[in-house]
């Protein structure tokens, strides 16, 4: 991302190549870009054509979600789901969004309250519709209540202390937390264990990470955060996503080496950095 | 229809967004300022769908004599009553300002505060040599802290060999933390990127309500 | 009691990291402060070399829960300017933290006898997130609409004469106050050249000294602990270097609980073992 964003930095006015921008890693980024978009497609067509998909290794924080939702249903208290920060826009969301289709529908099965505390307005609205058709699918769209979806301004201490409130206030009996937190992660985990909820995170703050591996049973760290849509549901197209990703992470390792071989060699001549900065 | 519609807008918006900013020719009051601009209206008027909602909850809390529902009244009188003198008096006048920065800061940096007092019961449970894992991440810890006090600075002096406990945790945050996190912002990224490309092609689709 | 220490309630731990905290704030000790070479040092040094009448804009990336951290660090900085003789001009991300954060920040520049227009400048809040700053960053006075935080006229301000884009031919360094997003992010992806620093909490440190091998971030302050260092560089000790001794107190709590914790798993462990 930061190669297409550094991109978007103009200096002047003039192109620097044919009609690309002139700033460093313009050319560079929009290749990287297509790159990894042909590799996607590459792999999501291949999975639309029956062709097997390698198996997605196991993620303990999302088999838990099931583990965590049957507790929740035997001890009749409800699970909780929140995120933030994330507006509709943020990748955050979607990758949410894919957690809470697949955690409403089995909490809707079981009969389980479910609640969402949403930061964001426009995302509070997306998460209403993304959770009446999990219940929906699930077979019980009466089971939705006006309250599932709770929206608390994101301001970070009030919505902290607000969601605080709720923890302590329903003792959910599992408590997730996905998307990107800041120093708010302490409290809500902390908060959390001292209910004794089962509690799950996937962030990719790795400032953050700390606090919700001190308190959390389960943190799912970086782009695990962003798996669940295609682990959870299984479904091959979106796993072919993921199979793109790991492609794309390999060949970003081998530039990463090449880059430091080329610079041990010769810095001067160091083709890696020179192509990266085209 | 009701598919197809969202994933085409998503798609061209998405297409023109990408180009416009590697591109020559963009202009940041362009297309991309533009989609800026239409969120923000967007979130303006949303702002008050949240009232909104809001409302309902709360209301239908208070209706139903909910536990805890005088909360709810607190917070819709609140809420309302700060906003209505607000739109009277405009957010410049001093009795406004007054109220925010006499109430707000401090409640926000007492809850702010209270991240020591977790950070101390979580410390305390959850930094236990169980497994080796746990072990090395307990010792960077207490190196770490201990390194931030001057007890650190008495123990292995920072003007010693290798920089005292001082030099040992610079090298800590800034050598294995560093790596570590650049791993992981690497993967975050390609995740991203593959998470965004699903909506782009229409793959991921479930804020449009369907599995 | 082993058993009973290994479930230790919270409630014990929260009052003793209270008295840990109350005592040195109350009856201060003056422990000693090392200042952090990598961090702390190379911010104080990259303003210490700038030119005399160099422009250093300050963004205020953080809202007042933040306070505590982030006022000490904004006030060394400013002592650090008076002293050099360099301009400021103030700008932020963030809506709630500029409003907060303005009247102290004119507070102090009337101490140093600043004229509001001349040595510094405050442009206040622009809506419009990461495209507004592009705007700005091409042509700074039509992005920033012209005007002030107090809707004065770029042109009846003479410091904004000099102010036209934003590149490191303009503002020779941004000093950036960060608690979250929006924040560094938006300097280093879309304006790589202009030098930056950053006054961080403490709780975003890890993820900011990755920064700093890379060039991308040419000093930092970490905290509150990075604020005292700094106002034991500038020469005068404030707020931070007062609250030292209560966090360096609450290290040592800390360190001597999970002390007590091991030992009371490990101990517990043993009994239990020795039971079977």
């Amino acid at each position: 991302m930061s190669l297409l964003l550094a991109a978007a930095a103009e200096t002047t006015k003039v192109p620097r190549w044919g009609i690309f921008v002139d700033v460093d890693g313009a050319v560079s980024g929009f290749i990287t870009a297509i790159i990894l978009m042909a590799i996607t497609w590459y792999f999501v067509t291949a999975a639309r054509a029956g062709r097997p998909m390698p198996q997605i290794r196991k993620l303990a924080g999302l088999d838990a979600i099931d583990e965590a939702i049957g507790r929740a249903t035997e001890m009749g208290r409800p699970v909780f789901l929140a995120n933030r920060t994330a507006g509709v826009g943020s990748v955050h969301s979607f990758a949410l969004w894919g957690y809470m289709g697949y955690i409403a529908k089995l909490c809707a099965q079981y009969d389980t309250p479910f609640v969402n505390i949403a930061g964001d307005y426009l995302a509070a609205a997306v998460n209403e519709e993304v959770i009446k058709q999990s219940y929906l699918e699930a077979g019980r769209p009466e089971a939705f209540r006006p309250d599932t979806v709770r929206y608390v301004p994101g301001d970070q201490w009030a919505w902290t202390s607000a969601t605080s409130g709720m923890l302590k206030r329903e003792l959910p009996a599992a408590t997730m937390w996905i998307g990107y937190f800041y120093a708010e992660s302490m409290t809500l985990a902390e908060v959390g264990a001292q209910i004794g909820a089962i509690q799950i995170a996937a962030t990719t703050n790795t400032a953050q990470l700390p606090f919700f591996i001190a308190s959390c049973d389960y943190t799912l760290i970086g782009e695990e955060e962003y798996a669940a849509s295609a682990y959870l549901s299984k479904e091959p197209m979106l796993t072919g996503t993921l199979v793109a990703e790991d492609v794309g992470k390999i060949i970003v390792a081998a530039i990463v080496v090449l880059g430091v071989i080329a610079e041990l060699v010769s810095p001067e001549a160091n083709f890696v950095s020179k192509m990266l900065q085209f | 229809m009701k598919r197809t519609v969202p994933v085409i807008i998503t798609t061209v918006t998405a297409t023109i967004v990408f180009l416009s900013i590697v591109l020559f020719k963009t202009d940041a009051a362009g297309w991309p300022g533009q989609f800026d601009r239409m969120r923000q209206f967007m979130a303006a008027v949303m702002m008050f769908m949240g009232m909104a909602n809001m409302t309902r909850v709360h209301g239908s809390a208070i209706r139903k004599r909910d536990r805890n529902w005088m909360f709810s009244v607190w917070l819709l009188v609140i809420m309302f009553a700060y906003a209505i003198f607000g739109m009277a008096v405009g957010n410049k006048n001093a009795t406004y300002r007054w109220i925010y920065d006499a109430f707000i800061p401090p409640i926000n940096s007492t809850m702010y505060a209270m991240v020591a007092f977790y950070l101390t019961s979580a410390s305390y449970k959850a930094f236990r040599a169980k497994t080796l894992d746990a072990a090395l991440m307990m010792a960077c810890a207490v190196w770490v802290m201990l390194s931030n006090v001057p007890v650190g600075d008495m123990l292995w002096s920072s003007e010693s060999w290798l920089g005292g406990m001082a030099g040992v945790r610079d090298w800590i945050v800034s050598v294995p933390n560093s790596a570590v996190s650049r791993g992981i912002a690497v993967g975050t990224f390609l995740g991203g990127f593959a998470t965004q490309l699903r909506v782009f092609l229409g793959i991921e689709r479930r804020h449009l309500g369907q599995g | 009691m082993l058993e009973k220490l290994n479930n230790l309630d919270s409630r014990w731990m929260y009052l003793a990291l209270v008295i840990v905290l109350v005592i040195p704030i109350i009856k201060p000790i003056g422990m000693s402060i090392s200042v952090n070479k990598d961090l702390t040092q190379r911010m104080y040094d990259f303003i210490e070399n700038l030119p005399p009448d160099s422009l250093i804009m300050f963004d205020i990336a953080s809202s007042s829960s933040s306070d505590t951290e982030i006022t000490p660090m904004i006030y060394a900085v400013m002592e650090h300017m008076a002293k050099k003789g360099h301009k400021l001009l103030v700008a932020g991300q963030w809506e709630s933290g500029l409003a907060y954060w303005s009247p102290k920040i004119d507070e102090r520049a009337k101490e140093y006898g600043w004229k509001y227009g001349v040595d510094y400048v405050n442009i206040g809040f622009k809506a419009g997130g990461t495209a507004t700053w592009r705007a700005i960053g091409q042509d700074f006075w039509k992005g920033a609409v012209g005007v002030d935080i107090n809707g004065t006229p770029f042109e009846e301000l003479p410091l904004m004469a000099r102010i036209k884009k934003i590149d490191p031919e303009t503002i020779d360094l941004i000093v950036i106050y960060e608690s979250g997003s929006p924040g560094m992010e938006t300097w280093i992806t879309y304006f790589p050249t202009v030098p930056l620093v950053k006054g961080s909490v403490a709780a975003e440190i890890s993820s900011s000294v990755r920064y700093i091998p890379t060039g991308q971030l040419k000093g930092l302050i970490p905290g509150m602990r990075g604020a005292a260092e700094y106002e034991k560089l500038v020469g005068r000790p404030g707020i931070a270097t007062q609250l030292m001794d209560a966090q360096s107190m609450s290290h040592i709590l800390v360190i001597l609980l999970i002390a007590l914790g091991n030992v009371a798993y490990f101990g517990a462990k043993k009994k239990s073992a020795e039971a079977r």
